[in-house]
């Protein structure tokens, strides 16, 4: 008897395992590391969703796309339009049109010509079927000019047109395998996709093709996450690049083994307010809100101090930002004074703020912010929410009063601030200014540089003045990685340059 | 015997259908959905509206609901919006972390429950019975997360282990993998011992004071076979029975443990399916699991069936 149900045990755990161990095989080729090949190994929190450029908007597709295709220009560390698949352009006079002078001879990973036709393919498809081929239509053709020249016509007059061509959205795929792009990307950057488990591990080689710099010959993102797993994978070398929070760097700053690099990102992280809910419709409880708010507290606590606090919604690294810290400097005094004018007495205005449950940096600012309400007399209310409840009521909804969030950074003034636009989607603040409206479309539309520097001032004091939200601070990204990798740099749109990396 | 076992995949089958149906109502009412979550903060509506085309969510919900059916009868479940991958190709990775992990942890604490629980009921009051009585306080109120990251920090900090949290399938290295599944083991066993350990102790001193156990003992049966073979084997189908309820619950019930040693199981696959509004990966994993369930407890019943076939009987009201 005892053996019968023993036999039966053990026959029913090794059919369980052999039915398990069969899926693994596939990305069984990913595990060790080869002799001589340098490989980068990065931690990161969650996979791509699919490697297809044009069919996504997650910042974490990007981060591994921007690896495997080009761009038809790309940016430096600061920002400044440099040439990537393209050598060279020229703006016609009338800014009406762009001309993209190729890099002769390149080639996809998969053999094929990336030349001006594949090029004008790929901006076909880009235009016609892309998620983001909205942000496009000031293009009316693409022609194909030689081999290796390729012109851009407007149909209507886009002066941040070249900055366009540098998001990695707008890279060029080869459109013959448009259909398994998601998984199978086909692109003329220095990488190629190798093998990618979910949630486990993504490797890209290098690309046969690629006659560029090359330092590494393998890039793996490890998808990690748990924090403490990725401090510990790091100490002990089976990681190279983690991202960490303020808190962790004195246990890496003074250790030879890893170097620290803290870089201002271009993104911007606020408190928004609902413009068009009771209370917050007064420009007078806003400012009272910013008056009341300690910003370098917040910054300190939360952040622990790595952030440059912002006055308006314009991240510190663009040229165009300028400084407007000292509108509304802590002053709870203030502030209770100008909520007695509003006419809210101590306790009489009661907001509901809504924290994302997936970023505990907003939950932990948010509650911070509360506290230093509540002393200034106005009662908050919080509610942790799911993201995706967050996205669909709270922002696409607008249901909320206040509420603390985080944008990434663009290369423009234009796109950063159309979200303010009265009738904008985007505008969960319910913000609304006809002179905002105004100056938006005009910004669009000057050729002239420091006219639209100037307009660009303008806004950043209008919203500055009339704080649709409270703006906390430009945050600074902490990356640890192993002291012997060399030339790590993080790019103002969040792309990584592998190519450029070496091991010493 | 045949006939009850066709009985129960016929209404395994009931289960998984209202299962699934109520996963997609479910899914259906809570805010959000996959082109919400993939758009986030910086995409324009009009990227959220082709977004939402592209994954057919601007049909009516009986129209997807049909569709997904339509594709279950010919066995397919449907690719994941966010991986972009066949969902059952998705699942199937995940099996060689979920179901080693589930099977070892309940082999440790079940093996680890029948000794200690039987010496301690036949021993009753004395020392080992009180050093279990520690055991389950501790072991039921141990939370997982921190046992989790006490033994990472241990583990991979101070004793400067390399591998933990660094998931190597065994065709690749059976080093590796035993590395990275080790403590996530040690984890899950501690969680289920503590119940496990409480439940085989109180059914074996139920056995061990019935008649029988009093004759035998007259008769001259050796000590150790009667406690470990006899009244072990009367003792069993309660534990049994909740061995089989703690597989199935590790499951689908592991994903905070995946999560610390960053392993790629089921667990934190259905999290993250949740959390992405993935409809056709959350549908592909419910219905697996609710399968791998019914299968289980099916398993289960008939193995107390085989221990101990006078339990029938009895819970019938015969003997």
């Amino acid at each position: 008897m005892a053996r019968r149900l023993l036999t039966f045990l053990i026959l029913f755990s090794a059919f369980l395992l052999a039915s398990c161990s069969g899926g693994q095989d596939d990305g069984a080729a990913t595990g060790a590391a080869g002799g001589t090949e340098s490989r980068v190994r990065m931690a990161v929190t969650v996979d791509p969703d699919g490697l297809d450029p044009h069919m996504s908007a997650s910042a974490s597709t990007f981060q591994v796309t921007s690896s495997i295709y080009e761009t038809l220009v790309t940016v430096d560390e600061q920002g400044n339009i440099i040439p990537s698949l393209a050598e060279s352009w020229t703006v016609a006079g009338d800014g009406m049109s762009i001309t993209f002078s190729l890099r002769p001879g390149a080639l996809f990973s998969n053999g094929n010509k990336c030349d001006a036709r594949a090029v004008a393919a790929s901006f076909q498809r880009l235009l016609s079927e892309s998620v983001r081929s909205q942000d496009y239509a000031f293009i009316s053709s693409v022609e194909v000019v030689d081999d290796t020249t390729v012109r851009f016509n407007f149909g209507q007059l886009n002066v941040v047109a070249l900055s366009t061509f540098a998001y990695p959205w707008a890279a060029v795929v080869d459109t013959s395998c448009a259909d398994d792009l998601r998984t199978s990307p086909v692109g003329s950057g220095p990488y190629m996709l190798s093998s990618w488990i979910p949630q486990q591990s993504l490797v890209l080689s290098r690309n046969p093709n690629w006659n560029g710099e090359c330092g590494i010959d393998q890039v793996e993102f490890v998808m990690m996450p748990d924090m403490t797993g990725q401090v510990t994978a790091l100490r002990n070398g089976q990681v190279d690049i983690i991202l960490i929070t303020g808190d962790l760097v004195g246990q890496f700053e003074d250790d030879a083994r890893f170097t620290v690099n803290a870089l201002a990102g271009n993104g911007l992280q606020l408190m928004a307010m609902n413009n068009a809910s009771a209370g917050l419709d007064d420009v007078r409880v806003r400012q009272a809100i910013n008056y009341a708010v300690d910003k370098d507290a917040v910054i300190e606590a939360v952040w622990w101090g790595y952030g440059e606090k912002i006055g308006s919604h314009f991240p510190v690294v663009l040229s165009e930002y300028i400084d407007m810290n000292d509108l509304y400097p802590y002053d709870p005094q203030r502030a209770r004074q100008l909520l007695a004018e509003a006419g809210y007495g101590e306790g009489e205005l009661t907001l509901r703020m809504y924290l994302p449950r997936s970023y505990q940096e907003y939950v932990n600012a948010g509650q911070v912010i509360a506290a230093q309400l509540e002393e200034a007399g106005i009662n908050v209310e919080i509610q942790i929410v799911e993201w995706a409840t967050w996205l669909s009521d709270i922002y696409n909804g607008r249901q909320y009063d206040l509420t603390v969030v985080g944008h990434t950074g663009r290369l423009d003034a234009y796109s950063l601030l159309a979200r303010y636009r009265s009738t904008a989607a985007e505008n969960y603040f319910n913000y609304s200014n006809d002179v905002v409206d105004a100056l938006l479309d005009q910004y669009n539309t000057t050729v002239d540089d420091a006219a639209r520097m100037e307009i660009a001032h303008r806004l950043q004091e209008i919203l500055a003045r009339e704080v649709p939200a409270l703006y906390i601070q430009d945050p600074i990204q902490i990356y640890v990685t192993t002291s012997r990798l060399e030339g790590f740099s993080v790019f103002p749109i969040n792309i990584f340059k592998f190519n450029e990396m070496n091991f010493v | 015997m045949g006939k009850y076992v066709l009985g129960r995949i016929a209404s395994a089958l009931v289960v998984m259908l209202l299962v699934s149906i109520l996963t997609f109502l479910v899914l259906d009412l809570i805010p959000g959905n996959a082109a919400i979550v993939a758009v986030g903060v910086e995409g324009s509506a009009e990227t959220l509206a082709r977004l939402e085309a592209g994954l057919g969510l601007d049909r009516s919900l009986p129209q997807r609901i049909a569709d997904y059916y339509r594709g279950l009868i010919s066995l397919d479940l449907g690719t994941s919006s966010y991986y972009a991958q066949d969902v059952w190709s998705l699942i199937k990775q995940r099996l060689g972390v979920t179901i080693p992990l589930a099977l070892l942890s309940t082999a440790i604490s079940f093996s680890c429950a029948l000794i200690l629980g039987s010496l301690a009921a036949y021993r009753r009051g004395g020392l080992l019975d009180g050093i279990c009585r520690t055991i389950v306080q501790l072991a039921g109120s141990i939370p997982s997360f921190w046992l989790s990251l006490l033994l990472l920090i241990l583990f991979s900090s101070v004793f400067s282990v390399a591998g933990i949290g660094d998931y190597v399938p065994p065709s690749v290295s059976i080093r590796g993998y035993v590395t990275a599944v080790f403590l996530p083991v040690i984890v899950l066993a501690v969680g289920q011992l503590g119940p496990m350990l409480r439940l085989v102790r109180s059914s074996m001193i139920t056995s061990l004071g019935e008649d029988w156990y009093a004759s035998a003992r007259v008769k001259g049966l050796g000590r150790g076979r009667l406690i470990f073979v006899y009244a072990l084997r009367h003792a069993i189908s309660g534990p049994l029975t909740l061995c089989g309820n703690q597989l199935a619950k590790l499951l689908g019930g592991t994903a905070i443990v995946e999560s610390i040693f960053s392993l790629p199981g089921l667990g934190r696959l259905f999290l993250t399916a949740v959390e992405m509004r993935d409809l056709q990966l959350v549908q592909g994993i419910v219905i697996f699991i609710t399968a791998l369930v019914v299968l289980m407890n099916l398993v289960f019943d008939i193995l107390v069936h085989l221990v101990n076939p006078a339990a029938d009987s009895r819970e019938a009201g015969g003997a």
